[in-house]
């Protein structure tokens, strides 16, 4: 068996202590003074990050008129609002469209591929909870 | 297919180590399911139904950058929400 060593650098180790979610604290910017720290729970399924509603009432964003993006599930689907914002994760920050649920019964938030997996290089050990995050320049 | 790489630049607001707030939740979470809470340098500095009035509370005591959790319930999660 040939295993090829692979060591890659990561500037940021991240320690989860909830064994039911890779959680990771992000701070999500609408303008330089309106901003809102929050928890988002990594899903690498996920093709969007997806905010609760009542994010976006404290980032002042309104959400007018039907929700245009629908999202499917594995059981059905919902509807989302786009809107471009800042989003700020261990140091770094990259503007972005994420995407706040219609319904204010989505209790949770989620970081998924776009907006979130696709700005950086990730590393997982679940078995130890840790994530390790870096950029692709470092 | 070249791909360009994402533009990330250094974040305009300060990083907080939230390692304590996390500590909080995993020894507190099931005594707060359903509510917001709002944690910093690992306290609770408010509790309540709505995110707005613990980050509007959070912010009358001097903090102005909680860590705001809706806690779950410690059912399993998946992706597939509804």
């Amino acid at each position: 068996l040939d295993v090829n060593e692979y060591t890659q650098p990561y500037a940021h180790r991240h320690y989860y202590p909830n064994s039911d979610a890779i959680e990771i604290p992000v701070v999500l910017i609408s303008d330089k003074t309106t901003f809102v720290d929050v928890l988002g729970k990594l899903d690498t399924g996920s093709s969007f990050c997806i905010f609760e509603r009542s994010c976006a009432e404290l980032l002042n964003i309104e959400l007018d008129g039907a929700a245009d993006t629908r999202v499917r599930t594995a059981t059905g689907f919902f509807y989302v609002y786009g809107r471009e914002l800042t989003l700020s994760v261990f140091g770094y920050e990259w503007t972005t469209t994420v995407y706040f649920a219609e319904s204010e019964s989505f209790g949770l938030n989620i970081l998924g591929r776009i907006g979130f997996l696709d700005h950086l290089r990730i590393g997982l050990v679940d078995y130890e909870q840790v994530l390790y995050c870096g950029l692709y320049n470092e | 297919m070249l791909k360009t790489l994402p533009e990330v630049r250094p974040s305009s607001v300060e990083y907080i180590d939230r390692s304590s707030d996390f500590a909080w939740l995993a020894a507190n979470r099931e005594n707060y399911v359903g509510k917001w809470v709002a944690l910093f340098a690992g306290e609770l500095v408010s509790a309540g139904e709505s995110a707005q009035e613990v980050l509007e509370y959070s912010r009358r005591k001097g903090i102005e950058r909680p860590l705001l959790v809706h806690v779950q319930d410690d059912l399993p999660f998946s992706g597939g929400w509804m």
